[in-house]
């Protein structure tokens, strides 16, 4: 990915985030621009009504915020990738990246209906490391196996609220679990 | 937010450049911005896994400010940088003294509804919050088994001094030899 592709994709996630954010707000800010525009409150009610409703959303616009500053570090992790750290690093780990008040338990599920649907490519059954060009990686993103709050990308945190990340395993490590020879 | 750059010099680094000569140094740092770049990255994820002390005290959901680090790595013909962005993040290079900029006090959250949380944010969700005559805290107040009870939510304090955490990144000795492994390899790749 170089430096344009990377700009594009990164403007894609800030718009894609700001609509997702406003598609949430929108029903509940129409009442209040309408009781505006009507002349029924001022400035500072709209203020005071806007506020509050940001607060009551907080959750859901700090997940959506999270998401997509967790999709932007992977974006980075991936510009960042060279011919020379492909070659001393082939393989991904999967790992937990954020802590969660109760983490995913399915982690194991999904990783093996994303194997089973990539007939294993360049991954691992026993452990979460594949190569970084493996289809595993998309199959997971695509939410193999019938999990449906995936993103749809190949690169972590591939779910809402996952909290999951990667890092990278040296060749030396890949040759020890076979998935590169010496 | 805060922000550090990592530059990383050595003598070996500098012989290794001038052998290889100015046309080839933009990839040589760009392939140590990037080993560099991970290696922080990696480090900043494992040092805030294991440090959530204030929330898990509180019973807090952690607030995550360190796992939302951003890491770049850029690099041209001069050198390689990588540039941490987190909060509290300047603590790696030395005691943070942090005052307040527009109130008169800071608020150290002393309660898990108020960590993570401005008090403007708990005003919002409708906590009707005050200060106690005489005390240094905010506090609202809560009602268990029909009795009114005072919950001091925030202390006031006029400056927090943060220790130095040397900890948050990995060590100059560590990331020159992640440099200098980095160099090493652009040049045996560069050889076969």
């Amino acid at each position: 990915m170089d430096a344009g592709e990377l700009a594009y994709e990164l403007h894609k996630l800030a718009r894609a985030g700001a609509e997702a954010a406003l598609k949430h707000l929108a029903p509940g800010l129409r009442p209040v621009a309408e009781a505006y525009n009507a002349g029924e409150i001022g400035l500072g009610e709209v203020r005071e009504r806007v506020a509050k409703l940001v607060a009551a959303s907080e959750a859901r616009i700090n997940l959506m915020m999270q998401t997509q500053r967790r999709m932007a570090q992977s974006l980075g992790q991936l510009a960042a990738q060279t011919p020379g750290q492909i070659a001393r690093y082939p393989a991904w780990r999967l790992v937990r990246g954020g802590t969660r008040k109760v983490p995913r338990e399915d982690w194991k599920r999904r990783w093996d209906a994303a194997g089973l649907a990539t007939g294993w490519q360049g991954a691992l059954s026993g452990d979460f490391v594949a190569l970084k060009d493996s289809p595993i990686w998309g199959a997971l993103g695509q939410g193999a196996g019938g999990f449906r709050d995936t993103i749809g990308n190949p690169y972590p945190p591939f779910a809402f609220g996952s909290g999951m990340t990667w890092e990278r395993v040296s060749r030396d490590e890949a040759q020890k679990l076979g998935l590169v020879s010496g | 937010m805060a922000e550090i750059s990592i530059s990383v010099r050595t003598p070996e680094l500098d012989g290794i450049e001038r052998r290889l000569g100015p046309s080839l140094l933009p990839a040589l740092h760009r392939e140590i911005a990037a080993e560099v770049g991970e290696t922080v990255r990696v480090h900043l994820r494992r040092y805030a896994l294991g440090h959530h002390k204030t929330a898990t005290a509180l019973g807090a959901r952690p607030t995550g400010n360190l796992e939302d680090a951003r890491v770049e790595a850029t690099s041209d013909a001069t050198g390689a940088t990588v540039t941490v962005r987190a909060l509290g993040i300047r603590r790696a290079l030395g005691p943070l003294v942090i005052r307040p900029k527009r109130r008169q006090s800071l608020t150290i959250p002393v309660a898990s509804i108020a960590y993570g949380r401005t008090l403007a944010y708990l005003r919002l969700r409708g906590l009707d919050i005050f200060r106690p005559k005489g005390k240094n805290y905010l506090a609202h107040t809560v009602e268990e088994n029909g009795k009114a009870r005072i919950e001091p939510l925030f202390i006031l304090v006029k400056q927090v001094t943060l220790k130095h955490e040397p900890a948050l990144l990995p060590t100059q000795g560590e990331l020159a030899a992640n440099a200098l492994e980095a160099a090493r390899a652009f040049v045996m790749e560069g050889k076969s």
